[in-house]
């Protein structure tokens, strides 16, 4: 029996545990960013809630992309990863509303992505995959034993990713 | 309890919650006339919490679930989102198309724009209670409906607000007919004025 941590906003979990699966539940606008190292079999899941740190004082880095996956490749290099090795994938970041009284308001979720492929440019990490914005919400699953990563919408199958 | 940095006094909150609940009063009469049967409103609670603990406030964050958002617009910004798991509002659309129970197994766009019904009515009513306790002008954008997992519903508040703010004050209720709970949530995040409005001594009338 797996061993299944729920990864909630703004939260990132790193291990090394092959009976674990990592999940962030029903990513809206929010980016849930996983990322895995074949060798160390060391794996992270990050599930980030808007783009930009704005404050570097700001306790909770996990909240926020940039920072976010700065913390994340950190935690996971403490863990025995090389970031040479690891690879990336993510989901979420849709726009869940499409009235266009909202629209403005709601660019969170594409600010997310944008905000993401800097930071993996600039980190100058690996994206292997992604499934990224529309307008559904997306539970992933990231399963430290092999790097698998799925992704589910509502009434659907996982899928891996 | 503190909130965006003022500390809001036990009267305060009393005084918040009072205001609200005349704001779902008049908002469930309006729902009540719109489904021809008698609604009770709980008396609503108040809680202040980080935008990333939203999950907490939440079922089983995979269910899926109804959300109906509508914000208001002028003097004040004041966001309000009903949520409802997705069986009780099929029986809601039910209601309000005066079918049996049972009736409707999915939501097309007709469905849809019952619930959206819905939402103009509730926003309305709230709204217009809120507005005649206060002095301000407050007018409700059209609803939108998000039909999906619970969490990334909720999510559409933090869409809508967390770029700005970092703490918010919720005020949720629920909705009772006759012996059946529609397990309908009512969420209000208000913006720093209506918070300005609770610190404010309270005004003798009369």
């Amino acid at each position: 029996m797996d061993n299944q941590i729920a990864v909630g906003l703004g939260e990132r979990v790193v291990s090394k545990d092959p009976g674990m699966v990592m999940v962030a539940f029903g990513l809206g606008s929010c980016l849930g960013i996983g990322a895995y190292d074949p060798v160390a079999k060391v794996a992270g899941l990050l599930h980030a809630v808007l783009p930009a740190r704005r404050r570097p004082d700001d306790e909770e880095p996990s909240k926020y992309v940039d920072s976010g996956i700065d913390g994340l490749i950190e935690e996971m290099e403490k863990a025995g990863a090389d970031r040479r090795r690891i690879y990336l994938r993510m989901a979420g970041g849709a726009n869940m509303l499409t009235q266009a009284a909202f629209s403005k308001a709601f660019e969170v979720g594409a600010n997310n992505i944008q905000s993401a492929h800097k930071t993996i440019d600039r980190l100058r990490l690996r994206l292997t995959n992604q499934e990224v914005g529309g307008h559904t919400g997306r539970t992933v699953r990231l399963y430290v034993a092999n790097g698998r990563m799925t992704v589910r919408i509502v009434g659907g199958k996982e899928q891996d990713l | 309890m503190k909130i965006a940095g003022k500390t809001l006094s036990d009267q305060a909150v009393t005084r918040l919650q009072d205001l609200v609940t005349q704001g779902f009063k008049n908002a469930a009469a309006g729902l009540s006339s719109m489904i021809d049967q008698p609604l009770e409103v709980s008396c609503p609670e108040v809680s202040c919490f980080s935008l990333s603990q939203i999950n907490r406030f939440i079922g089983d964050p995979e269910n899926e679930a109804v959300g109906i958002y509508l914000r208001s617009e002028g003097d004040m910004g004041v966001q309000m989102m009903m949520v409802i798991p997705i069986e009780k509002a099929l029986q809601l659309v039910d209601m309000l198309m005066g079918e049996k129970e049972g009736t409707t197994q999915e939501l097309g766009s007709l469905e849809r724009s019952a619930l959206g019904e819905v939402g103009n009515i509730m926003g309305t009513f709230f709204l217009n209670a809120i507005a005649a306790a206060t002095g301000m002008t407050l007018m409700p954008t059209p609803p939108a409906i998000v039909v999906d997992m619970l969490a990334a519903v909720v999510q559409l508040i933090i869409a809508a607000t967390g770029e700005e703010i970092e703490e918010t004050l919720l005020l949720t209720v629920s909705v009772r007919c006759g012996e059946r709970d529609l397990s309908v949530s009512f969420w209000v995040i208000p913006e720093a004025h209506l918070l300005d409005y609770a610190l404010k001594e309270p005004v003798a009338y009369g």
